[in-house]
């Protein structure tokens, strides 16, 4: 019994030390977000801060922070819209009839190989052609270029899992081909979705350079608002840090709800044969 | 039949009048923060003294140049009046993307006879014409703790070690001198107090986009230049070159172990929070560093001259002049005339009002501003506005212009990449000067040898005609 209770005790320290390491810079962006001028960079460094108001939060809202969630909100959720349906219906084609045999999927991850920064210029130009720079088309469709080889690729894996009688017991029960897609396949493989939804609303939610080039005053996402604090001659650490933690609150709430699909997704199919 | 006529007339006649009444909208880009406050404080005036009304935005400080020269090379409009480092400038003005200002400024004087030459004739001008205002004037200083020198325990110290009065450095000998008597550990005493951390002498700008000027206060003042006139064969790994370099390498023995990841943030705070008992930095420090909020050494801070060389029994200082911002009008402005009114307005007539306030970081740039210290109400008199403001105007006046040449952005960073390897210790000061100046051959070619050779050569004769070369 004892020697039971030791070993409890040992796994919760060591839980709460790898969580408090995990956790730190996190935790750090916090205590910043409520200190003032002067506790910044101290020796020894402040951990508490003095109040614990919330007037830096306040300060990032009107700085253009709740703007920027607002934008980065649109974009991320319409690019993971896009990702998904387009995805999944894409995803199930390769798997099923092995559409383009086997280079055509890996063509569709290739996209995803080049550096976002080889191909921002050619896409300004492009949506400078379309009048589309500043406007959230113009990164929707971006991000959705970027997301959509990740979404193709993950969703193939997981319908490639699934056992296809499943679908054929549906065709012959008299399902059409889509039917049998939306009907069985895609509950089925529901955990693999959302898992997939979540890293794409991630991406889009974190990035930053295309946001910084494509966009301009009307939309500013969130990543571009945060960099924008940091001036040449003056860094708001406490806006920063406000700001920064509202911006993960969305993401952390997404990830704790969707929690139980995501565990299921991301270990669907780990043990193959 | 005539009711309608008479009525969509009217309708005509009032949509026009709408349309007239609208304010004409400016776009304004510059570097996000503070210094764009002045924008905002203003627009009122802007409306009702030019009809104008200002969009600005703020673009992240390093990411300022790619940001404004993509939509400058796409040709988009997008913006109208730019502010730009003078850095940019000759990339930009050589490309025809800012609108040449000489015909506005005859009608509408931006009173440039009162701008230290530096600005006036070099980070404002290109090939001659006029193309920007200045906006905030940079140079770096020698900021020192004025308590800890006239301390008499630590004058004592200094002599019985050195065989000289303690006093602020005047050369880089000196300044390795008082370096390194400062340095101290924790546990230590310092002005007799024991020190509960370690206490460095000094400390620089490490990252790579600025560094090459803390190098370059040593270079310039040994008598080292940009490019050789007449063969353009890059010069910084001449004999003044890697001396700076070895002279560099010293300094970093008496500088906090991480100082080769110090930005402008972390150069001020070290000396702020009291870590170090000098600082180069620039000017906006010495108003920072009046800010009980933002400085623990109140009272305490001391401005001179960036140390320099010892010849023919006189020093030769040569302050670096990194960074400042100018204001231009792009040339697709929708419209440049009142574009330049509005930088007009902010370059000449409430420059003194901006840089005296601690809430921008704009700096002095005007003979007008180095002349009214009463009106700096950030430092607790005004004798410690004057002793701040001629320290920085005796830098600004031997200052070492910032290269405007295409390709400065490139030059300033490929350097900086190098002057770092050394300081790491992975290479010689010689090869890194070398592998530099290899680098910057082929920036040079890339641009167009004969036509920077050009550019350089009317660069140097405008120096020389202003006494900074």
């Amino acid at each position: 019994m004892k020697i039971r209770d030791g070993m409890k005790v040992a796994i919760f320290l060591t839980i709460f030390v790898v969580l408090l390491i995990m956790l730190s810079p996190f935790i750090w962006n916090v205590m910043t977000s409520f200190k003032d001028k002067g506790e910044y960079f101290t020796y020894p460094p402040v951990f508490i801060p003095r109040s614990f108001d919330l007037e830096h939060y306040v300060q990032g809202g009107k700085l253009g922070g709740i703007k920027g969630m607002r934008d980065s909100l649109i974009i991320a959720s319409s690019t993971t819209l896009i990702a998904i349906v387009l995805g999944s219906l894409a995803a199930y084609s390769l798997a099923r009839f092995r559409i383009g045999g086997d280079n055509l999927a890996f063509w569709i991850l290739s996209v995803r190989m080049m550096p976002p920064i080889a191909s921002v210029l050619p896409l300004f130009l492009f949506f400078r052609f379309l009048r589309w720079l500043d406007t959230y088309q113009a990164l929707i469709l971006t991000h959705s270029l970027v997301n959509l080889p990740f979404a193709v690729w993950m969703m193939k894996g997981f319908f490639e899992e699934l056992p296809q009688e499943l679908e054929e017991a549906a065709l012959v029960d008299g399902c059409g081909r889509l039917g049998a897609f939306a009907r069985v396949a895609l509950p089925l493989v529901a955990p693999g979705l959302v898992a997939t939804a979540l890293f794409c609303f991630m991406f889009s939610w974190n990035e930053f350079l295309f946001a910084l080039i494509l966009g301009r005053s009307r939309v500013t996402p969130i990543t571009v608002n945060i960099a924008g604090m940091i001036g040449g001659h003056e860094i708001l650490w406490a806006e920063i840090s406000a700001v920064s933690i509202m911006a993960s609150v969305p993401i952390i709430i997404m990830a704790i709800v969707l929690q139980r699909y995501l565990v299921r997704g991301l270990t669907l199919g780990a043990v193959k044969g | 039949m005539k009711k309608f006529l008479v009525l969509l007339l009217a309708l005509v006649f009032l949509l026009s009048c709408a349309s007239l009444a609208y304010s004409l909208k400016l776009v304004v880009v510059g570097d996000a923060g503070h210094n764009l406050k002045p924008f905002d404080w203003y627009a009122q005036d802007f409306k009702e003294k030019f009809d104008v009304e200002l969009e600005v935005i703020g673009v992240p400080f390093g990411e300022l140049y790619e940001k404004e020269k993509m939509e400058l090379i796409a040709a988009t409009g997008a913006y109208d009046i730019m502010i730009v480092y003078p850095k940019f400038l000759a990339e930009f003005a050589a490309n025809g993307w800012l609108y040449p200002l000489d015909e506005f400024a005859q009608k509408l004087d931006p009173k440039l006879d009162d701008v230290t030459p530096g600005y006036r004739d070099f980070y404002c001008k290109y090939s001659g014409k006029l193309y920007a205002l200045p906006y905030d004037g940079d140079v770096l200083n020698l900021y020192y703790r004025k308590d800890l020198l006239e301390n008499e325990e630590e004058k004592a110290a200094f002599k019985a070690k050195y065989g000289y009065d303690l006093k602020v450095p005047e050369t880089w000998d000196e300044f390795l001198d008082v370096a390194e008597f400062f340095t101290r550990k924790a546990g230590e005493k310092l002005a007799g107090q024991v020190l509960e951390r370690d206490f460095y002498g000094t400390a620089y700008y490490g990252q790579k986009d600025q560094i090459f000027a803390w190098w370059g206060n040593i270079f310039a003042s040994l008598g080292g230049v940009y490019f050789d006139e007449e063969t353009m064969e890059p010069a910084i790994n001449s004999e003044a070159g890697v001396k700076a370099l070895e002279i560099f390498k010293q300094i970093h023995q008496y500088c906090p172990p991480d100082v080769l990841s110090y930005g402008y943030e972390e150069l001020k705070d070290v000396f702020l929070e009291g870590d170090c008992f000098m600082v180069i930095q620039w000017p906006c420090v010495g108003k920072k560093g009046a800010d009980p909020n933002q400085s623990k050494i109140v009272g305490k801070i001391g401005v001179s001259h960036v140390p320099g060389v010892k010849k023919d029994g006189e020093v030769y200082y040569r302050a670096l002049m990194p960074c400042g911002r100018v204001l231009a009008v792009a040339a697709e402005a929708k419209d440049p005339w009142k574009a330049y009114q509005v930088i007009h307005y902010l370059s000449v007539e409430t420059s003194m009002d901006d840089v005296s306030t601690a809430e921008t970081g704009l700096d002095p740039y005007r003979y007008s501003h180095f002349a009214h210290p009463e009106e700096y109400e950030m430092f607790a008199n005004v004798e410690d506005a004057r002793i701040y403001l001629e320290g920085v105007q005796k830098n600004m006046e031997k200052g070492y212009p910032e290269m405007v040449l295409p390709g400065t952005v490139e030059y300033e960073e490929t350097l900086g990449v190098e002057l770092t390897r050394a300081l790491a210790g992975e290479k010689t000061p010689e090869q890194a000067l070398n592998d530099a100046a290899a680098a910057w051959r082929d920036i040079l070619n890339r641009f167009g040898k004969e036509q920077q050779k050009k550019l350089y050569q009317e660069l140097v004769a405008g120096w020389r005609a202003a006494g900074l070369w």
